[in-house]
């Protein structure tokens, strides 16, 4: 008789019509531990900066305003040196706040998909009864459910703040510049959305390029490998041009509206191939690779 | 009757060594327990490996119950590592919730029955732990699940003489009647006495498998001995 057919198991009860209930169920209690990761991360990040945008709103916005002061009449000299100080103190803190509360889930996605798959835990991670989809799947989603939530409370603080404070007695100038063709707006501030979307792109480069390392079996002839050694490459000059777009050097994707349009469908490209392509990689590893030692 | 584990020509090479080569194995599903003896290197880690599914072949196939290695196994298989695999950061009860989440056979009340005997606290967390009560929630972690086969990975090596007994009894007492028990170990005089099935492994390949009582008579020396005989240093 079929070992399975005696087990009664939820997980072996693939027979019966209920295998889409039975792995929807895995899936879910898989996501349940990520969050359990993923939640006070960011409730602890987002409080903080939830506390520092009040402060910088009510208690500190003269202070900040101070620093951003063009007026000659009013050199910040003649404020007593607490107001400078705090207000300077408040501010680096405020950024320091808004960068951890972007980068911590991505940390976190990272550390979770290197400790659970490749660390001592990974022996427990793959005796559970999930397939290796469902265990990236549930990784890679949360990662990017969490880094979206962080990238939307970060936008919605700063937006707070920039309507708090005023320059010079002037509430500061409004955040979009008025329509004028909204395709060709769609488009420019798509090009603001693919930035924040390249945290992802982070993300499954980083977790690729951790499971290429932990499995240590780069081999000449294996095409793909150098393919994905290609990512990393072109990351390493996404970086460099970030650096160059700083300069005005790309000017031309900038200031015509053909050049905006041809970047953002580059840029839509290119992050969903390495979402693919890092996605099919880690899955080929850890179905047919697997090397736990 | 119907093996519980199979191996036909189960191969496996780390960077160019074989650990395993073209091992064929049948493990008859008797409930027993098998012992799965071979001294260091002999590719015991690496073919329990295989069966839980934490390593790929080489070459060849592993199957339990008749399926390949995946979900379905993993469903009603029971693994003891020899690396400490729980979650440092969370509690002993939070270790209990993840075992009872993803393993429908496990048995909370049987789990929290032995740690009530051991003494180990809920509330603790799992990095406060000595290695030694570590190793012992993994076992009870491990024992608390209604599994079709038990795999355990050198429960009693490296540890002192009480705690061997301890687990030794533990195994024994807590052992499912109808479930089969994949044993590892290079001590067998500590546990010659409860094997029913014995597997002997060497450089990778079988060297010999039967019913323990069958290889005493059939050699006329017991199996410890015939370890040594088998693997006396030349």
């Amino acid at each position: 008789m079929d070992i399975m057919q005696t087990t009664a198991l939820p997980e072996t009860d693939y027979k019966n019509g209920k295998l889409r209930t039975v792995r929807g169920r895995m899936l879910k209690k898989l996501f349940k531990y990520e969050w359990k990761v993923f939640l006070p991360a960011l409730i602890i990040c987002g409080s903080i900066l939830a506390g520092l945008t009040l402060f910088i709103c009510f208690f500190s916005r003269t202070g900040v305003e101070l620093l951003f002061s063009e007026d000659p009449n009013a050199p910040i000299m003649n404020y007593p040196a607490t107001t400078v100080l705090g207000a300077i103190l408040t501010l680096v803190l405020y950024m320091v706040t808004l960068m951890a509360t972007v980068f911590v889930p991505f940390g976190v996605s990272i550390n979770r998909y290197h400790k659970n798959f490749f660390k001592e835990e990974g022996y427990l991670t793959f005796s559970i009864p999930a397939s290796m989809e469902e265990q990236i799947l549930a990784k890679h989603l949360s990662g990017m459910l969490a880094t979206l939530l962080s990238m939307a409370a970060s936008v919605l603080s700063v937006l707070l703040v920039v309507l708090c404070i005023s320059v010079n007695g002037e509430p500061l100038p409004p955040v979009t510049e008025p329509v004028v063709n909204p395709v060709s707006e769609f488009f420019l501030g798509l090009e603001d959305l693919i930035l924040g979307v390249e945290i992802f792109v982070a993300i499954f480069t980083v977790s690729g390029a951790l499971t290429c390392w932990e499995q240590k079996f780069m081999k000449k002839s294996q095409i793909f490998l150098r393919v994905f050694l290609g990512y990393i490459a072109f990351m390493v000059l996404e970086t460099i041009y970030v650096f160059f777009v700083e300069f005005g050097v790309f000017d031309f994707f900038y200031t015509t509206l053909v050049g905006a349009h041809v970047w953002n469908v580059l840029k839509i490209l290119f992050v969903a191939g390495i979402i693919t392509f890092s996605v099919w990689y880690e899955l080929r590893v850890l179905k047919t690779k697997l090397n736990l030692k | 009757m119907s093996n519980i584990i199979e191996c036909n020509g189960l191969t496996k090479f780390y960077d160019g060594f074989c650990a395993l080569n073209g091992l064929n194995l049948q493990i008859p599903d008797n409930g027993g327990i098998v012992g799965l003896l071979g001294p260091n290197g002999s590719g015991k880690t690496t073919l329990i490996k295989l069966l839980t599914g934490l390593l790929t072949p080489s070459g060849g196939e592993a199957k339990i119950g008749g399926h390949e290695i995946g979900v379905e196994t993993k469903a009603i298989v029971s693994y003891l590592s020899d690396a400490h695999s729980l979650k440092n950061d969370y509690t002993v009860k939070q270790q209990l919730e993840y075992f009872e989440d993803f393993f429908s056979d496990f048995d909370k009340e049987k789990a929290l029955q032995m740690l009530r005997e051991l003494g180990i606290l809920e509330t603790k967390k799992i990095k406060t732990l000595s290695k030694g009560t570590k190793e012992k929630l993994s076992l009870i972690l491990t024992l608390s699940r209604n599994a079709k086969l038990f795999i355990l990975d050198e429960p009693i090596a490296g540890v002192d003489p009480a705690a061997r007994d301890y687990i030794l009894q533990t195994i024994l007492s807590h052992k499912r009647e109808n479930a089969t028990m994949l044993m590892s170990t290079h001590l067998i005089s500590e546990i010659e006495q409860y094997l029913d099935y014995v597997i002997f492994l060497k450089e990778g390949t079988l060297v010999l498998q039967g019913e323990t009582n069958a290889v005493r008579e059939r050699e006329g020396k017991t199996i410890d001995e015939l370890f040594r005989e088998v693997f006396r240093w030349i």
